[in-house]
């Protein structure tokens, strides 16, 4: 059993590793700041932020094709100016994340790429099933190895007191 | 055969584990998000396999069924058993993450589609199948009339298979069939990787709760409660 234990403990170590890595590599790439945030931080390198597109901003400056609008979250709004390929998910008062960078000199967000709600909730939800999978396969395997056990143990019949009488 | 599952049933369970660990680095880092439905399509890689595992396993209690009935043989019992009970968890877990899968694309955690009412019923089928084991004391009764209960309900299987081509549904067409693989290159890696990992798992699973019962009968017998049926 000693055996047993020490693989699934190896196994559970490995899980909680990856899991960590995962929450790392997520706070740091994926996940989406608030308008408020950018505002607050503005830092240099590209970020998501998730937002909504404000009713009213959105317009083409026809000298550059650029997309201007205003994205809007909890009341606070930033500025932005798409510059990417075009796309039919930009629209009013759609809820998606814009990718890329806080300038300061034109105040402004310059966004280079566009993406759909994540609802990582929902995908986390999904994955999670694995879990009642492994604690199911922990439960069979260690009642294999208790019953080998007790069958090496009681290597004679022996009926029980009071059976046959 | 208890000896064949011993000696590799250990293999089954590291490739499953290997594949589903490359599949989930292919799956939720490698591969993109779809252009329609975003992140929410890493879903997949875990409810197809989840869903074709399932029925693999009806299939298999089918067969395995079949087989009782023919050479009446204690140990195929045994394993269809093993089958049903893993069947249930796999078959469980496809309608959950189908669900979770259905909220944020079609906005509803359930709808009476085809393809959803069938799957249920392969579900509910299933857990008739192991409370019917659970009220027979007759040991050989319950194994005949399990098989009977399985066969009759593995009418189900080609209803939940062809309901997306048969019936208009929600859900969408079979993406690999005889008119080709509408999946790209990209997101089927991922996927093949993840559901030869459930298969491979799944074999494992089988392995060690047919041990399991088989091992109870033992003791049970050894104890004197199947006295009768060792012959000492």
């Amino acid at each position: 059993m000693k055996g047993f234990y020490i693989r699934w403990g190896a196994l559970i170590l490995i899980g909680l590793w990856i899991v960590a890595v995962g929450i790392q590599r997520y706070n740091r790439d994926v996940r989406p700041l608030t308008p408020e945030q950018v505002l607050k931080d503005h830092s240099a390198g590209s970020v998501r932020v998730l937002g909504m597109v404000e009713a009213g901003t959105l317009r083409k400056d026809t000298t550059t094709s650029q997309m201007l609008f205003s994205l809007m979250e909890n009341g606070q709004r930033i500025p932005v100016v798409y510059q990417g390929k075009d796309t039919d998910d930009l629209r009013e008062l759609k809820t998606l994340v814009v990718v890329g960078r806080w300038d300061n000199a034109s105040q402004r967000f310059l966004a280079e790429d566009i993406d759909l709600i994540p609802n990582y909730g929902f995908i986390i939800a999904a994955y999670l099933v694995m879990i009642p999978l492994a604690l199911f396969l922990f439960m069979m395997e260690r009642r294999v190895r208790l019953l080998y056990n007790e069958i090496k143990q009681s290597k004679l019949y022996e009926p029980e007191v009071g059976e046959f009488e | 055969m208890i000896r064949w599952i011993r000696r590799f049933e250990g293999w089954f369970g590291t490739a499953g584990a290997v594949c589903i660990t490359i599949g989930l680095y292919f799956g939720l880092v490698a591969s993109p998000p779809d252009s329609y439905q975003g992140e929410v399509v890493r879903i997949m890689y875990v409810h197809v396999p989840f869903a074709s595992t399932s029925m693999t396993a009806y299939a298999v209690l089918t067969v395995a069924s079949l087989w009782y009935l023919w050479k009446r043989d204690s140990l195929v019992d045994n394993l269809a058993h093993a089958t049903a009970g893993i069947g249930v968890f796999f078959t469980s877990g496809a309608l959950f993450t189908g669900s979770v899968w259905g909220k944020p694309t079609w906005n509803t955690w359930w709808t009476w589609d085809a393809r959803l009412v069938s799957f249920t019923i392969l579900l509910l089928i299933l857990i008739g199948y192991l409370m019917l084991r659970t009220f027979i004391e007759d040991k050989e009764r319950e194994a005949r009339y399990a098989a009977i209960l399985a066969i009759v309900g593995a009418v189900d299987l080609p209803i939940v298979h062809f309901s997306v081509e048969w019936w208009r549904t929600l859900h969408q067409p079979l993406s690999i069939s005889q008119r080709g693989i509408a999946i790209a290159g990209v997101m089927l890696y991922p996927l093949i990787f993840m559901s030869v990992g459930f298969y491979l798992l799944f074999t494992y699973m089988v392995g060690v709760r047919t041990q399991m019962l088989y091992l109870k009968q033992l003791l049970e017998a050894k104890k004197g409660r199947l006295l009768g049926e060792v012959r000492l």
